[in-house]
């Protein structure tokens, strides 16, 4: 009996301390309780926003583009590299998307998406390379800014890339844009995936460090004659030496010609591999524009003729 | 539907003058009456109770013994509980000074014992009766998938639409090779025989997350795992169109994954078969030709194929026979011209989060768009 009441006694004697102590802990630290719920309010701020509609880019429609075809601007032969219609620098260099996009974690997943729906692993293999160069180290053959990058997917570069021009919306070419720069870690960390959709041997995104690019001298293969570069891009890409000079002894200009060998040789290779791979790589495709892989096929095939002969 | 709806528009008000209760009933029983008008689209059905196929009726034969058993349970239950409530207790009541009843009522005792005992039995005998049932129905039901010579069709469930491919048929519906292999979107045409029943076979498996196949007339939902294909097997035994939707939320347009199949007999079948396995026709005027044009040098070229022409991608449905579908956007919207324009202008209105990017064409390459997709019958 005695000890049941001294057990009912000590539990009113922790609830009524708890019943005072509680308001008076709660009123001495106001403001660090105020601190605490604001800080877990402006938690929520953090929340990214998926925009499911994108406002039309400006001159999408505008008369203004070159076209080459009576429909839309755009190269009608798929394959062959455009470089004939500058896309304003300026303009690109502006775009909100280019920024806004390695912040959000909706849009590199959608970038990632496009990449293999696009194929664009077909050559560049999920970004480690084959037929095109790798995506996920720190060589840039044409730069490594969003706007360099757009560039290079819109109007297609030398040797294979294909000008998608026309083909893929803007908002998505920047998508995209963000996505492959992830691949080396020019995105925001805590946007960027923590796992690839197949397998891979390099660690994800969200924990590949930042690489800083090592620029390239020229394009390895100079513009046929006739095609019109962007002169300030041309500019870029020959100012960029001089920020890193005689760090990398193929960057002198003698040896642009051996340069082209070289990567032509690393192409062919390259080619070869990816050529027995084909097969089992067509099978797991989900896009293939048909003529764009042919081309690639073709010109790779050209490749290893002419370093096997 | 409308008429359905009308009497809850003086809500509101009412609710104000506190005669709330009398028309929350009424709204709940629109509202009920209001469910089955939603199935009434395209002259079909979507219901587990309107079953059209063995797979179906073995299902709801279930359902409805496993129903009427639980209906005469609750019955039960309520009368006894109201029994109870009502019962008064026999013998004489307590009054101060009395002594204490110590010693239970011995008879007493015995028939609770036996009421209690023959309870647990009865429920004991129910469950393993409505187990025995349950068994027997998943046996039927697997019956199905030895029949020979089925039709087997591969579909894949995408974020958010159904692929489907007909991979396999008797070989009275053509030459078994594969250019006579067909692929549509989010609809699904199985022939309905008396004579030879036919059974489907459909292949299931997933493109991306867990989706779920349902089309309740036909049979119960089979849940599709990426990476682990499953098979579902039905026959329709009337013609008919039946709903169908995914079963299982899938993001966040899993509302709008719908599909229908159309049950007919097996000569419009044939028909549909034949007329699928052609591929697109050329472009029969200028319009038409420009309308090509636009489709191969825009964004649909990169994720849509139609057979016969350069367009190969495999991301979004084939439209080869777009224009003989009966819907768009998996279920969304109907397929007429107007709301396949402004599917294709602006996708994120109709769906928002769908895969289909806003497409800025300029209004005369829009139209001979349209022109030319409504080509392809």
């Amino acid at each position: 009996m005695q000890t049941a009441n001294r057990r009912c006694a000590a539990t009113l004697k922790v609830t009524n301390a708890l019943c005072v102590v509680t308001p008076m802990l709660i009123e001495r630290h106001i403001f660090s309780c105020l601190i605490m719920l604001s800080c877990m309010t402006a938690m929520s701020c953090k929340r990214e926003e998926r925009k499911f509609r994108v406002p039309p880019p400006a001159d999408e429609l505008s008369e203004n583009l070159p076209a080459n075809n009576r429909v839309r601007p755009g190269p009608l032969t798929s394959g062959t590299p455009s470089t004939s219609q500058p896309v304003s620098l300026e303009r690109l260099t502006h775009e909100p998307f280019a920024y806004q996009f390695p912040q959000n974690a909706q849009s590199l997943s959608d970038g990632q998406f496009l990449f293999e729906s696009f194929n664009c692993s077909g050559c560049h293999a999920h970004g480690g390379g084959g037929m095109a160069p790798p995506l996920m180290d720190r060589k840039w053959l044409y730069g490594s800014n969003p706007d360099q990058v757009y560039t290079t997917i819109i109007e297609g570069r030398p040797n294979g890339m294909p000008s998608y021009r026309g083909r893929i919306p803007d908002f998505q070419v920047w998508e995209l844009v963000a996505y492959v720069r992830s691949l080396s870690g020019q995105a925001n960390r805590s946007a960027a995936s923590g796992r690839e959709d197949h397998m891979a041997t390099e660690p994800p995104p969200n924990s590949i460090p930042k690489q800083s690019p090592v620029p390239q001298t020229e394009p390895a293969t100079k513009p046929a004659k006739g095609e019109v570069v962007n002169p300030s891009l041309r500019n870029e890409s020959r100012t960029q030496p001089a920020s890193a000079p005689a760090t990398q002894p193929t960057s002198s200009a003698e040896d642009v010609p051996g340069i082209g060998r070289a990567l032509a040789a690393d192409c062919a290779e390259d080619a070869l591999g990816a050529g027995r791979a084909l097969p089992a790589d067509c099978a797991t495709r989900r896009a293939m524009p048909a003529l764009h892989e042919i081309s690639s096929v073709a010109l790779a095939m050209q490749r290893c003729e002419k370093v096997h002969s | 539907m409308i008429s359905a709806v009308k009497p809850i528009r003086p809500l509101p008000s009412a609710v104000g003058r506190g005669m709330g209760a009398a028309y929350r009933i009424l709204l709940a029983a629109a509202l009920l009456l209001a469910i089955p008008g939603c199935a009434r689209e395209l002259n079909s059905t979507e219901s587990a109770l309107d079953p059209a196929g063995p797979q179906g009726q073995h299902i709801t034969s279930l359902w409805w013994l496993f129903f009427w058993i639980c209906v005469v349970v609750y019955v039960l239950v309520i009368v006894m509980l109201c029994g109870a409530f009502l019962h008064k207790r026999k013998g004489q009541a307590m009054t101060p000074g009395s002594d204490p009843i110590t010693k239970p009522d011995e008879e007493h005792e015995q028939r609770m014992w036996r009421v209690v005992f023959g309870a647990i039995v009865v429920t004991v005998i129910t469950l393993f009766f409505l187990l025995f049932s349950d068994f027997a129905t998943g046996r039927a039901i697997h019956g199905l998938s030895q029949s020979p010579d089925p039709i087997r069709i591969q579909i894949t469930g995408h974020q958010w639409w159904w692929e489907v491919r007909y991979g396999d048929w008797p070989k009275r519906f053509g030459e078994r090779l594969p250019y006579n292999m067909i692929t549509t979107a989010n609809e699904i045409h199985i022939p309905v025989d008396s004579s030879h029943p036919i059974a489907v076979d459909l292949q299931l498996e997933s493109h991306d997350v867990i989706h779920s196949f349902w089309v309740p007339s036909l049979h119960g939902k089979r849940d599709i795992v990426p990476g682990h294909p499953t098979d579902l097997w039905i026959r329709a035994d009337r013609p008919g169109t039946y709903w169908g939707e995914c079963g299982e939320y899938c993001g966040y347009q899993h509302a709008q994954m719908r599909l229908v199949v159309v049950a007919e007999p097996v000569e419009q079948f044939q028909a549909w078969l034949t007329a699928q396995r052609q591929t697109a026709p050329d472009p029969s005027n200028k319009i038409q030709e420009r309308g090509q044009t636009v489709f191969m040098h825009s964004a649909c070229v990169m994720c849509h194929a139609i057979g016969g022409t350069e367009a190969r991608a495999l991301v979004g449905p084939d439209l080869t026979h777009v224009a003989s579908r009966k819907l768009l956007a998996a279920g969304a919207v109907p397929n007429a011209p107007g709301h396949l324009a402004g599917w294709i202008v602006d996708p994120q209105r109709i769906k928002p989060g769908a895969r289909m990017p806003q497409n800025n064409l300029n209004p005369l390459d829009l139209r001979a768009l349209l022109e030319y997709l409504e080509t392809l019958k």
